[in-house]
C-alpha cells in the first residue's frame, strides 16, 4: 500500500469516527437537557493554549467568523477532510459553534446559526 | 491590499503611541489612506493634536453600540497626499473601569467586533490600519495582535526588555503565526559603538532609533513626521513604513 493510500485510509477512518461522535454528541446533549451550554465563544487566550494544529484552524475561523471546512481548507492549504476533523474537534471541545445551513455544515466562533 | 499593523511591546514606556502615530503619518505622506486606532483602552492616548471632542469611542464599537466609521476623525491640517484618520478610546475613568472589568466571554465578543471594524475600514478604502495596543499580555493587546497582519514589536535593547520580548515572540506572535519586525527604540549612544543586530529571536530588526531628547518632548504635542520630515526620528518612520510594505505587499 502506497503512502497516499495509507493517508486516504486514515482520513476515511477519521471521518467515520467523526460521524459517530457527531451522532453521539447531540444524544449526550439531549440526555443532559442542555444543548447550548457546551459552546463558549473562543477567546484569544484560549486560542493561544490550543495545540498547534487546532490553533491554525481556530485562528483561520476567527478571521472568517463563520465558514465551512472547505472555506478553512482553502485558507490553510490543508485537505478539506483534515480541516473538517479539526473543526469538529474544536466543536466538541466547546470552542466553536457548529450549525447546518441548507446542505452545508458551518462552523463559527460566535453563536450564529442557520436559523 | 489593506495592511493592519499592531504596535506592541512587552513593557510600557517604549514609545508605542509615538511610533504608531508617526508611522501612520509617514504612510499618509506616502499617499496611503491610513487609520490609526488607539486600542490602549486602559491608558488612553491624551495626544493634544487629536483633541477631536469625539462623541463616539472605540469602546462603543467593542460594546456593539456603533460602527467604527462613527468613531474615526480625519486629521486634515497637514500637507499630505494620503489621508490620516484617528479613532480613540474613551479616556473617562468610568469607561476605563468598565472595559477593565469585562470577562473572557466579552473579550471573545470584542475580538469579533475588532474583526468586523477591520472589514468596515477595508470596505471604506483604508490602505493601512495601525492598532496602538497596551503593553504586555492582556486581552486588549492580544486581541489587537490577533486582528493584525503584521506586528511592530518595540523594545529597548536592555536585558529585561529583551528577555521579556523573547517570551512574547515565542509565546504569542509565533503561536498566532504573525509576521513581526522589531524596532529598537531609545537606544543609548554606547549601543552604536558596535554593529547593531539585523535580527533578534529570528525576527528582523526594522530600525534602531537612538535616544533623542527632543523626540520625547516633541512627540507629546506634535506629529514629528509631519512637522520635521528631515529629523532622524521621522526618517526612521519612513524606513519602517517601507520595510513593512516590502514584507507584506
Amino acid at each position: 500500500m502506497s503512502g497516499s493510500d495509507k493517508f486516504e485510509q486514515i482520513i476515511a477512518i477519521l471521518q467515520e469516527i467523526n460521524g459517530k461522535l457527531d451522532r453521539l454528541l447531540p444524544q449526550e446533549r439531549s440526555n443532559n437537557g442542555n444543548d447550548s451550554s457546551l459552546f463558549e465563544s473562543l477567546d484569544v487566550m484560549t486560542l493561544l493554549s490550543l495545540p498547534d494544529h487546532l490553533r491554525t484552524t481556530a485562528t483561520t475561523l476567527v478571521e472568517l467568523q463563520s465558514a465551512t471546512a472547505n472555506d478553512v481548507a482553502k485558507m490553510t492549504h490543508k485537505e478539506r477532510a483534515v480541516e473538517s476533523n479539526y473543526l469538529n474537534q474544536l466543536s466538541r471541545m466547546g470552542h466553536v459553534n457548529k450549525y447546518r445551513k441548507g446542505r452545508k455544515v458551518y462552523f463559527s466562533i460566535s453563536e450564529e446559526s442557520g436559523n | 491590499m489593506c495592511m493592519t499593523i499592531a504596535i506592541h511591546s512587552c513593557k510600557g514606556g517604549t514609545g508605542k503611541t509615538s511610533i504608531g502615530i508617526n508611522l501612520a503619518a509617514a504612510y499618509s505622506l506616502l499617499g496611503k489612506n491610513v487609520c490609526f486606532l488607539d486600542f490602549d483602552s486602559k491608558a488612553t492616548c491624551f495626544f493634544s493634536p487629536f483633541d477631536f471632542k469625539s462623541k463616539k469611542w472605540i469602546n462603543d464599537v467593542l460594546f456593539d453600540k456603533c460602527s467604527i466609521m462613527d468613531v474615526i476623525n480625519e486629521v486634515d491640517e497637514h500637507d499630505k497626499t494620503g489621508k490620516l484618520h484617528v479613532g480613540l478610546s474613551n479616556p473617562d475613568i468610568s469607561a476605563i473601569r468598565e472595559i477593565s472589568s469585562q470577562d473572557r466571554k466579552w473579550q471573545a465578543h470584542a475580538l469579533k467586533m475588532i474583526m468586523n471594524a477591520k472589514r468596515e475600514l477595508v470596505s471604506a478604502g483604508m490602505d493601512v490600519i495601525i492598532l496602538d495596543t497596551s503593553p504586555g499580555v492582556d486581552f486588549a493587546s492580544i486581541n489587537a495582535v490577533a486582528a493584525s497582519d503584521f506586528v511592530v514589536v518595540l523594545l529597548k535593547p536592555v536585558y529585561s526588555s529583551l528577555r521579556c520580548t523573547e517570551n512574547l515572540v515565542n509565546g504569542v506572535y509565533k503561536l498566532l503565526d504573525k509576521p513581526c519586525g522589531i524596532v529598537e527604540n531609545m537606544c543609548h549612544e554606547s549601543y552604536f559603538l558596535e554593529p547593531v543586530p539585523n535580527e533578534r529571536f529570528g525576527i528582523p530588526v526594522l530600525a534602531t532609533i537612538p535616544c533623542l531628547c527632543d523626540v520625547a518632548i516633541k512627540t507629546d504635542t506634535q506629529i514629528m513626521t509631519f512637522e520635521e520630515r528631515e529629523h532622524p526620528f521621522s526618517e526612521s518612520m519612513f524606513n519602517i513604513a517601507g520595510k513593512i510594505m516590502d514584507r507584506l505587499e
